[in-house]
């Protein structure tokens, strides 16, 4: 075997593969880039045009030769193709590799079109998608069968569906819906995998008519301008002169065996494994990009940058290895690989996740240091982050004394915290330290995203957590090894909104603990239909039909989107043998409930005075704003205060808003468990404050996601302001006095910030003169209403 | 219905705290007053006239300050219906401790104009709050959950579909139609806080009615009249509850204002003048 022509073959030249040619280049390698297509970026290039391309994850640095900015598709490739010919990339393109042989410093790559390339080290860029999932039904070879939409304009007065309820196709439908006529064709019966943004926005345009849809459609195949399609309700044929199916991509796996890379196992979605320097299981073969296990272009860029490093020899350190250095600053003697180790190694739930996965969420996390006795966190605090135990122990405190009477240890690699971060309630505990203990507080959006992702994170904290429910709800004192078994049967479901729990009359075969969300308690009473009560987050239903062995004497049916942990009556029995002071509870609660139940029935009103308030927010309210119409005077000083103290802008409508029974909710922020106004906002610019206020920071780049999200209306897309107006001004009225000034800036998002930086609370409730408003706990009204404390 | 008791209103504002107070005030001062000839050793005039005076006029600042403090949103010490509970009852104890402050003499001099000026603008206040106590449930059973714009939007929707019926109506209906836009009044003028204006919706309504014309168009014209009448009715209670909600103010703080300085006038007279004669 000769000498190889080049020190290092790229394949791909996605991101990854196109930075690690330009770093090649800059460091003089000897290099050929390989793609299979007839240009650059091929993936990027067939981004929608126009697109804006984020340059995320926001707090990870970039280190590599081409340049990156958020932008519009075409500037990000337009300087990327600068920067690659600046430095004299060596690409050649139509060039598509169909296997690897050889070792390290003489691999032998074989093209389609007979001819082969031989390369000292190889780095594999192919992303994934280059393999995108296809239709596989009859008529999908038809030539209007498509899997990428570039441009949407270049279609019109066209009958077009699109397959798919993923981000792709939204965008691609409600594009393509501006000119023609559009179908979204959905698999399952709702969009709920899309971003919240783009979820909103097809419903919107389905609810409008913009955009026809098929719901739980299963293609059977494609005719010349027609779509068959397979739905509950029979075979549907949708007229359809042009189809785009977004099914999603796959790792090319035939591709990358037979470059001699394994799979860890048959899932078709599994990528390869790689070391920490991306090499695969072939010495001087390396796999980066999506292939690797990250999709995001900047993480693409900098591995690229990296392996090229790594292949040179230089012991470069990731790009993101001084970051997680300045998280360890209170602990010196610890670096970086060995916490990461001690992470991977001590704590169960992180035990599965990748290197990569592993540092991405030590980026997000914070380390801290506590001595004997400190809190860590506080019972009724408003954080949502989860702990886990790298060294030391910690103790839970089950009750507010101190030094407490019950409390529970937990040791190196437990976990606590996730009941605030299920449920978005206040901490239900204080923990403090036991000795010195080292700790990883990780973020709740970096826990949602894991356990979205990583099924042995989510099954693992799911198993801890219905037990430690169990402990904390049903059977505090009880040890855990009495609860283990029944925990190990018990099922976690979930409800969306209005969806039953169970029915009055049904056999009483089970109860649920609600672990998340809240439920609303019906009774037939004549021909009404009346709310008995609401049960929130941290408490039971259907545990009375347990202890009477009588069928369900009311329906439940989940207020909000909620998640119970289902406990079968037998395990219940069993728990209550072992636990007997639970069958008293149990017992207690059921004369409670029986009360309230007669009180209610004789004063139906004040059901649907709760349901009002919970349909207002209250199922998911941590504070709501409530106005008494027989005390409103109308004077407005609430939306001045409201203005005067938040940039000249009033956060609160007062007229605006529904009443019940001189109940008036004004449009203001319910400041929500799970706030829906957080859940896509692509800065990270909404934060939630220790006391639970939910606000916007100058982070906002004025997407308008969050206003389009908050059910509720009440954020506003604001200019903001500069300039004050004193007292004497506004006391004359301030014509032409006011010095407020709209500044040139771009819109932002403004809501209420509950005045978390003011003294005395929320303005608009200081400033109110006869005691209408107020700012309450839904849960206080409720429990007003119904007589339960 | 009752609402849970989580509301508290400016009256009962931390259980009448300060109605007890001004109560107390009030009634040792009157005690005072009255017991004057037993009280030996002191100088009633200078007690009554100066002591006295003095504090009223304290309480006088301090009502007027409500003003400023109201205006001060992001600071300022406590809440504000605390400010205006002792507002209230601060200055209906003013109306029993100037006259005993006045020895119950009114004069046609600067002093009595001050008695009396002071006096007025206390009543305004009260009027205020009976109005307080008055409107506001009336306003919201009035609106039954829909707001200004809403009424005026059904409004609006109405007027629309009576154009398009015009065509099919007689002149005589088309002429109570067009009657109808040119002369209904919702609200204005100073006039209505005491009378509503007439409903011509209304009118118009009984006008087409009295034509007896047997056609599609005309008893739908009659219906759409018949429910704009009601918004209308709704809209002109509306306007004069809320309008009477505010107008109180502008009596009142002109008043305070004109009190104060005149108050102020009469104290400064005492002081320069009078304290010699005491």
């Amino acid at each position: 075997m000769g000498v190889s022509e080049f020190q290092v073959a790229i394949i791909g030249s996605g991101p990854a593969g196109l930075s690690a040619g330009a770093r090649a280049a800059a460091r003089g390698l000897s290099h050929l880039v390989l793609e299979r297509s007839d240009g650059p970026c091929n993936t990027i290039f067939r981004f929608q045009k126009g697109k804006h391309v984020m340059a995320q994850p926001a707090h990870a640095p970039l280190r590599s030769e081409l340049p990156f900015e958020d932008g519009r598709r075409e500037d990000v490739l337009a300087a990327w193709h600068g920067r690659a010919e600046e430095l004299g990339v060596n690409l050649l393109y139509n060039a598509d590799v169909i296997g690897i042989t050889g070792v390290a410093g003489a691999f032998t790559i074989a093209l389609a079109d007979g001819s082969e390339v031989t390369a000292a080290a190889v780095v594999l860029a192919v992303g994934l998608q280059g393999n995108l999932n296809t239709l596989r039904v009859p008529g999908a070879e038809l030539e209007h069968v498509g899997y990428q939409l570039d441009d949407p304009d270049e279609y019109e007065h066209e009958r077009i569906s699109v397959i798919g309820a993923g981000d792709a196709a939204i965008e691609n439908a409600l594009a393509l819906a501006a000119h023609n006529d559009v179908t979204i064709i959905n698999r399952s019966g709702e969009f709920a995998r899309a971003k919240k943004a783009n979820e909103s926005a097809v419903l919107a345009a389905i609810e409008s008519g913009r955009l026809g849809v098929v719901y739980n459609a299963n293609t059977q195949a494609v005719e010349s301008d027609t779509l068959v399609l397979e739905t509950p309700d029979g075979e549907a044929r949708v007229p359809c002169e042009r189809l785009i199916a977004r099914l999603g991509a796959a790792p090319p796996r035939k591709l990358v065996e037979a470059c001699g890379v394994s799979f860890p196992n048959e899932d078709r979605n599994a990528l390869p494994e790689v070391s920490a320097k991306y090499e695969s299981n072939v010495p001087g073969l390396y796999v980066v990009g999506a292939l690797g296990g990250f999709p995001l272009i900047k993480q693409a860029l900098n591995q690229g940058y990296e392996v090229i490093e790594h292949i040179i020899g230089e012991d470069v350190e990731p790009a993101d290895t001084p970051l997680l250095r300045e998280k360890l600053v209170a602990v010196p003697e610890w670096s970086v690989d060995a916490f990461l180790e001690a992470v991977r190694d001590r704590v169960p739930i992180f035990s599965e996740l990748n290197g990569l996965v592993l540092r991405d969420t030590m980026l997000e996390s914070d380390v801290h240091k506590f001595t004997d006795g400190e809190t860590v966190l506080r019972r009724n605090d408003y954080t949502n982050s989860l702990y886990v135990v790298i060294e030391g122990a910690v103790c839970v405190h089950l009750d507010d004394e101190v030094p407490p009477k019950a409390s529970v240890t937990l040791g190196q690699g437990a976990f606590f915290g996730e009941m605030g971060l299920i449920s978005g309630r206040r901490r239900a505990a204080t923990v403090s330290a036991v000795g010195d203990v080292l700790l990883l507080e990780v973020p709740r959006r970096r826990m949602i995203a894991l356990r979205a992702s990583v099924a042995a994170v989510r099954e693992s904290m799911d198993r801890e957590a219905i037990a430690r429910s169990i402990q904390a709800h049903l059977a505090p004192g009880l040890d855990r090894e009495s609860i283990d078994d029944i925990a190990a049967t018990a099922t976690i479901h979930s409800w969306a909104k209005g969806r039953v729990l169970f029915n009055e009359g049904e056999d009483g075969d089970s109860l649920h603990l609600i672990r998340s969300g809240s439920v609303l308690v019906r009774k037939k009473i004549g021909d009404h239909d009346v709310v008995l009560n609401y049960v929130a987050a941290g408490n039971c239903v259907g545990e009375m039909a347990m202890v009477s062995g009588e069928p369900r004497n009311a329906t439940v049916a989940a207020a909000a989107d909620c998640e119970t942990i289902r406990i079968e009556r037998d395990d219940f029995e069993r728990l209550m043998d072992r636990h007997p002071s639970l069958r008293e509870q149990i017992e207690g609660v059921r004369t409670a409930r029986t009360a309230i139940t007669e009180r209610m029935a004789e004063s139906p009103d004040q059901g649907s005075l709760i349901e009002f308030l919970v349909d207002q927010g209250g199922k998911e309210a941590t504070d709501i704003l409530l106005i008494d119409e027989t005390l409103c005077v109308g004077c407005d000083n609430c939306e001045r205060a409201c203005a005067a103290t938040h940039d000249k802008i009033t956060r609160l409508d007062r007229e605006a808003g529904p009443s019940y029974a001189n109940m008036h909710v004004p449009t203001s922020c319910r400041h929500c468990e799970h706030p829906h106004c957080m859940s896509d906002c692509p800065p990270d610019a909404i934060k939630r404050a220790a006391e639970g206020e939910v606000y916007i920071t100058d982070a906002c780049i004025g997407c308008g996601n969050c206003q389009r999200n908050c059910p509720y209306g009440v954020i506003q897309m604001a200019e903001p302001t500069i300039g004050q107006r004193g007292w004497l001004a506004s006391l004359v009225g301030g014509f032409g006095l006011s010095r407020a000034e709209v500044s040139e800036g771009p819109k932002q998002a403004v809501k209420c910030d509950m005045c978390m930086n003011l003294e005395g609370g929320p303005a608009c409730v200081r400033a109110c003169p006869t005691g209408a408003a107020i700012r309450v706990h839904p849960n206080e009204v409720i429990e007003l209403i119904t007589g339960e404390s | 219905m009752a609402v849970a008791p989580m509301h508290d209103g400016f009256l009962v504002h931390k259980r009448f705290r300060y109605g007890w107070l001004a109560l107390l005030l009030v009634g040792f001062v009157a005690a005072a007053f009255f017991y004057r000839d037993r009280l030996e050793g002191i100088n009633v005039d200078l007690v009554f006239g100066y002591g006295l005076g003095g504090l009223a006029l304290a309480i006088m600042l301090l009502l007027t300050w409500f003003g400023v403090r109201k205006r001060s949103y992001a600071k300022g010490a406590g809440p504000l219906k605390g400010w205006l509970s002792a507002h209230v009852y601060l200055g209906i104890a003013l109306i029993f401790l100037v006259p005993m402050h006045g020895g119950f003499v009114i004069e046609p001099d600067i002093h009595g104009l001050a008695y009396v000026l002071v006096l007025i603008t206390a009543f305004t206040g009260v009027l205020g709050i009976a109005f307080y106590g008055l409107y506001p449930r009336r306003v919201a059973a009035n609106r039954d959950g829909l707001t200004f714009d809403d009424m005026v939007k059904r409004m609006a929707e109405v007027d629309i579909e009576i154009r398009g019926l015009s065509p099919k109506l007689s002149e005589a209906a088309n002429d109570v139609v067009r009657g109808e836009v040119a002369n209904l009044r919702i609200g204005g003028g100073v006039r209505m806080l005491f009378v509503k204006p007439r409903n011509r919706s209304r009118h118009a309504q009984m006008a087409l009615h009295r034509l007896a014309i047997d056609n599609d168009a005309a008893r739908r014209a009659e219906a759409l009249l018949e429910r704009k009448a009601d918004v209308v009715d709704r809209l002109q209670r509306d306007i004069q509850m809320r309008s009477r909600l505010r107008v109180w103010l502008l009596l009142h703080v002109p008043l305070s204002l004109a009190a104060l300085a005149v108050v102020i006038s009469h104290g400064v007279g005492m002081l320069v003048f009078g304290l010699g004669s005491v």
